[in-house]
């Protein structure tokens, strides 16, 4: 009996960290190329920023749901959980920036404008990556002891 | 739930490894379930049996509070 898990194939791991690593590298190079030294046209900086941005949240995504070399239901277990923790993570981190934003907005605590925006895709797929790896890691750690 | 796949390994004389290749699982879980850390499913239990060619209660038992 087969079940679909909706994951994609494991190939796209190493895809997903290729793009990932370029993208990062490139975004942040071009940002500060375009912002800081400002050596192109502003409108080629949005095309480029805008492409490079899709492409790092799409290899987010690969990263993120990819299946395992052996992807059995131990592993898919941790993967839930691990959904799950991300969930209440970033419910936190977004609850508390946003308390943060609004008191500042309403009170007027300071002139200076907080929107970090630090829940977004890219930073939920990693956060998700970062908790599972973890617990995979703990996983298989206790298999030293063994045998 | 009890099991006693570690007791069955040694009398098949095999690895965690190797079981676990044979199953088609990866060495953590086998590891997992013998620790009594996982519970596996009904297919990887019958899977599981199969390969030791015992019957399913055999292998894994109920326990108090299950």
């Amino acid at each position: 009996m087969k079940k679909n898990n909706f994951l994609l194939p494991h190939c796209f791991q190493k895809i997903g960290w290729g793009l990932f690593i370029f993208s990062f590298i490139f975004l942040g190079a071009s940002l500060y190329a375009f912002n800081k030294l400002e050596l192109f046209d502003q409108n080629y900086s949005r095309y480029a920023t805008l492409i490079l941005y899709l492409i790092l949240i799409f290899s987010a995504l690969f990263v993120a749901f990819s299946k395992e070399k052996i992807e059995d239901e131990l592993i898919q277990n941790i993967r839930f959980s691990s959904i799950v923790i991300t969930a209440y993570i970033s419910f936190l981190i977004f609850m508390i920036e946003w308390i943060f934003f609004a008191f500042n907005h309403a009170f007027r605590f300071s002139s200076f404008y907080i929107d970090l925006g630090l829940i977004n895709p890219v930073t939920m797929f990693m956060l998700y990556v970062v908790i599972f790896r973890t617990r995979l890691f703990i996983s298989k750690r206790g298999l030293k002891n063994e045998e | 739930m009890k099991n006693n796949i570690r007791v069955e390994r040694a009398i098949v004389k095999i690895s965690q490894q190797q079981l676990a290749d044979e199953i088609g699982v990866s060495r953590q879980t086998i590891n997992a379930i013998e620790l009594g850390k996982y519970v596996p499913s009904t297919i990887l239990s019958l899977k599981i049996a199969g390969y030791f060619k015992k019957p399913v209660e055999e292998i894994f038992q109920l326990e108090e509070g299950d």
